[in-house]
């Protein structure tokens, strides 16, 4: 089922929730909403899913608008982060009850409980209440219930955000192959960016209220339209570093006290000529920051603190006011207060305009 | 430093005792006034069971029936009344605390303010309406059981501890469907369960702890009622009389030195408080807890 | 509002004030009222306000189950019949040797000649009566209020070497102070419109209006035949300025107490 998203408000009293959203989700596919908490992702999610009604602007299901449908009506199953699993009723009550209220007869309805319980893998446990049950077994029951009536729609709410890191590891791989198993339009709203990015085909990227960029996870992570986009999504988070951007002969510099770096061919071309001369934002991810001896690299710093990861070791500097991060292969020798120097790799040098956050970067995608 | 401690941790438990004790003084007397013949302070002067002769004939002379009509009696204007509270406040409470239409907030607010009237201004201008109400045939005065509606009928009695509950009975349930997740509802309906029947099978099943309060709570205050009774009914032991009645009037035909027999008839009336007390003090506690939201 | 008779109440034949002046001009108007102010102030401060906070903290600073204990013999005033509760004190008031409190406590100590002191003393026992039911409202919610406060508090405050009272005065006070407030105001309604349990105590006596207070003029003057016939206008006059506090009272809560906030929005929107 594709669903269209036309200009949609939704105002709260005075706050606006979400503003003006527009966007369309293609039949079969997987997309997260994306933000932190507030942004409007959970409001979006509940207007779809006829909960909340729109203050104004469109949804449709295929051609046909929904707006004024019953939550009912609109064949979808959704799974909360709370579970929102009845507790009085069993496990198998619970997965049966879109059942029971479609008046599905007795022996149909055991049949198609057992055979989405057997797919989620808790078809022992139907005697239960939910109260006995784990949170992961409760979690299964609840994506199950969500399946069982067969929508054409699926709706996740944070779903893996009560579980503990392991166990949503493991989710999460599981919710993506039953996705790409049933073939089903999904949307999945997290704050967690890694989820978005490691099941998502598309990413829808919010923040108060307005969508910010809405793009396939390479795409966001390595074209990021936006500052926030940029500083959102990748763990750890991309370097910004205030800069002034100048024209020198044929040449772009990035200039400011302690270093100055000339923009490889690709990048300048890219540069929108509006913004040169000006002070810009430079963003570069930490794994495009090499540490070399001191007067080796592009500028100096001093190291301000050492984070080993494991397989790599997170190195921290200041520069003036900002930090600056490089990703090392493990185990760093080098302690702290030490100068060292930095290359970076000049082709993946993002550029952002400091009041609007956009990004200064002709789109190439 | 640890002896002071344990003195204050003392001191603490003192302060609390002392009062507690007293207050369980009365409690004592009535137990063991109504086995003895005469009391001394808490001493019982002969231990007899003849102050509980009233079970099966009439204090107040051989005219009179004994005591289990107006047990009956009262028993049935608490059940009656507790009914209709509990049947009313979860109905009328669910769309208060969870649906969006107008003049929810205005409604709620007059319950707020029904609440906190005084209830002695409301009790002149009910005795007008109960007797209107008598006046209409059938539902006035000749239902069984209950009597009817109108004045000095159980009914009609009930009926106005009903009004009286209600405002109270809304809040705390509406405290208690406010604390039930919304999630839990939002998935019921996308199940495709209509509100009517989200109310029946998702949240009633979830607040039987509020009800079971709210019952207990009702009927208790249905059973020990006396102002409303004694305003809307005539005759000690008539066909409405209800125990509070019942005990007041033989008290004020006693004597303190008799005292030992009205004792027994008092805690024949407080037996099944105590009951209820003893295995739901729990939920009696909560039902502040569930309404404080509400703001009791 | 007006002097209706009983079988034509709905259509009232003279408008007139004349009920509220005759408060204003009754004998014993300022007896009543003083009465008033007493039996509401001094219960209030000793018993619904004083004891139940005193119970809550202290019931929530000992072992859970003796402090659930104490505070579950609390409650038992508030669920006695009322009849058999007021019961219980006139046998504990009562005369030597029978009454309780002559026995145990005053024989002892040598006071009193062993008097009915419901008759010598019916203040002490109007104020203990209605206080003994009031204190378990404010124990009540003053301990669900204690018990919510998050334990972090707690821990810090003893961390930072305070006393248990330390932590109580300049931690636990503070983070109830509304619903202490609320206790305060709410009761002092229900004091205020209180009549049931001195109705069968004294009756207002012994004595002319002794322990007479507002609410119980009211009924008294509604219902009880003092002058060989009930005066249903008289008697709605007095309760009208009950009628009147209690509008107040019910206004201040919605102001101060911000009932407008708890009324949540419903975060479902479709029927």
């Amino acid at each position: 089922m594709q669903i269209t998203i036309e200009n949609l408000c939704k105002f709260f009293g005075k706050v606006k929730a979400v503003d003006n959203l527009n966007l369309d989700i293609a039949d079969k596919e997987f997309v997260a909403f994306l933000g932190p908490s507030g942004c409007g992702k959970t409001t979006t999610l509940l207007m779809i899913a006829g909960i909340y009604k729109p203050t104004s602007g469109y949804i449709r299901f295929g051609d046909r608008v929904v707006n004024h449908l019953l939550p009912k009506e609109r064949n979808i199953g959704m799974v909360f982060q709370s579970y929102a699993l009845y507790p009085h009723m069993t496990v198998f009550d619970n997965i049966a009850y879109p059942l029971t209220l479609k008046k599905v007869n007795r022996k149909e309805k055991k049949q198609r409980v057992q055979r989405v319980a057997d797919m989620m893998g808790i078809g022992e446990l139907l005697d239960r209440k939910p109260g006995e049950l784990s949170g992961g077994q409760q979690q299964r029951v609840a994506v199950a219930r969500a399946l069982v009536k067969e929508p054409a729609i699926l709706l996740f709410d944070e779903p893996l955000s009560n579980l503990d890191a392991k166990l949503r590891l493991r989710m999460r791989g599981e919710i993506k192959r039953l996705q790409e198993d049933l073939s089903v339009t999904s949307i999945y709203v997290t704050h967690d960016q890694v989820e978005a990015m490691t099941m998502a085909n598309r990413i829808a990227v919010m923040n108060h209220g307005i969508l910010q960029t809405y793009g396939t996870p390479n795409q966001l992570y390595e074209y990021p339209d936006t500052l926030f986009v940029a500083g959102f999504i990748g763990s750890p988070p991309m370097n910004f570093l205030k800069i002034d951007l100048e024209q020198e002969g044929d040449g772009l510099y990035l200039v400011r006290r302690e270093l100055k770096i000339r923009l490889p061919e690709e990048i300048a071309a890219q540069v929108k000529p509006s913004v040169v001369p000006s002070q810009v934002i430079m963003g570069i991810r930490p794994e495009d920051v090499h540490i070399v001896p001191a007067n080796e690299g592009d500028f100096d710093a001093e190291i301000y603190v050492v984070e080993p990861l494991g397989r790599e070791d997170l190195v921290s500097f200041r520069l003036g006011e900002e930090e600056f991060r490089a990703l090392t292969p493990a185990p760093f020798k080098g302690g702290v207060g030490t100068i060292m120097g930095l290359n970076l790799t000049k082709e993946k040098i993002r550029l952002f305009d400091p009041d609007t956050g956009n990004s200064v970067l002709k789109s190439n995608k | 430093m640890s002896i002071r401690r344990m003195w204050r941790a003392g001191l603490a438990y003192i302060v609390l005792l002392i009062p507690t004790l007293f207050l369980l003084l009365g409690y004592a007397w009535l137990v063991i006034a109504s086995f003895s013949s005469r009391t001394e302070g808490l001493k019982p002067v002969g231990w007899t069971l003849n102050n509980w002769r009233f079970l099966w004939e009439s204090p107040f002379g051989s005219g009179y029936s004994n005591i289990w009509p107006v047990t009956m009696n009262t028993l049935v204007m608490s059940l009656v009344m507790t009914a209709i509270v509990v049947a009313v406040a979860s109905l009328a409470a669910y769309p208060l605390s969870r649906m969006k239409f107008a003049g929810r907030k205005g409604f709620l607010s007059l319950t707020l303010v029904l609440h906190a009237f005084p209830s002695v201004t409301l009790l002149i201008p009910i005795y007008f309406v109960l007797l209107w109400i008598q006046r209409i045939p059938v539902i006035g005065h000749e239902i069984p059981l209950i009597g009817g509606f109108g004045y000095n009928t159980l009914g009609g009695v009930a009926l106005v501890m009903v009004a009286f509950q209600l405002p109270f009975g809304i809040w705390v349930m509406k405290g208690f469907f406010d604390n039930i997740s919304w999630d839990m509802e939002r998935s019921a309906m996308i199940d495709g369960a209509s509100r009517l029947k989200i109310w029946w099978q998702i949240l009633m099943p979830n607040i039987k702890p509020g009800i079971a309060a709210l019952s207990i709570f009702s009927f208790l205050t249905a059973w020990n009622a006396y102002i409303i009774p004694v305003t809307f009914t005539i005759g000690r032991t008539g066909q409405s009389s209800v125990l509070s009645l019942y005990l007041q009037n033989f008290i004020s035909e006693s004597v303190m030195t008799e005292w030992n027999a009205v004792a027994a008839v008092g805690l024949f009336q407080l037996i099944p408080v105590l009951l209820f007390f003893l295995f739901t003090q729990e939920s009696l506690l909560s039902i502040y807890g569930g309404g404080k939201k509400g703001g009791v | 509002m007006t002097n209706f008779g009983i079988l034509e109440w709905w259509n009232p034949k003279n408008w007139s004030l004349t009920n509220y002046i005759k408060i204003f001009n009754n004998h014993f108007f300022p007896k009543i009222l003083l009465n008033t102010i007493m039996y509401t102030g001094l219960t209030l401060f000793l018993f619904n306000v004083g004891m139940g906070l005193v119970v809550a903290l202290i019931t929530t600073h000992i072992r859970r189950r003796t402090g659930f204990a104490f505070r579950a013999a609390w409650l038992l005033p508030r669920i006695t019949p009322v009849v058999v509760y007021v019961m219980m004190w006139k046998a504990m008031a009562g005369p030597a040797p029978m009454g309780i409190i002559n026995d145990y406590f005053l024989r002892p100590l040598g006071i009193g000649s062993g008097e009915y002191l419901l008759m010598t003393n019916p203040w002490v026992f109007v104020i203990l009566v209605n206080g003994f039911i009031g204190a378990s409202f404010g124990m009540i919610l003053l301990s669900s209020a204690i018990e919510s406060i998050p334990k972090d508090y707690i821990i810090a405050s003893k961390v930072d070497g305070g006393s248990t009272w330390q932590t109580i005065r300049y931690v636990e006070l503070p983070m109830i102070k509304w619903p202490l407030l609320f206790v305060t105001t709410y009761q002092t309604l229900s004091l205020l419109t209180s009549f049931e349990q001195i109705l069968l105590l004294t009756d207002g006596g012994p004595g002319l209006y002794q322990t007479e207070v507002w609410s119980l003029m009211a009924y008294h003057r509604a219902f009880a035949t003092y002058f060989g016939n009930t005066q249903w206008g008289y008697g709605a006059a007095w309760s009208v300025v009950l009628v009147i506090i209690g509008i107040a009272m019910a206004v201040i809560y919605m102001r101060v107490f911000k009932f407008g906030e708890l009324l949540q929005e419903p975060k479902i929107e479709t029927l």
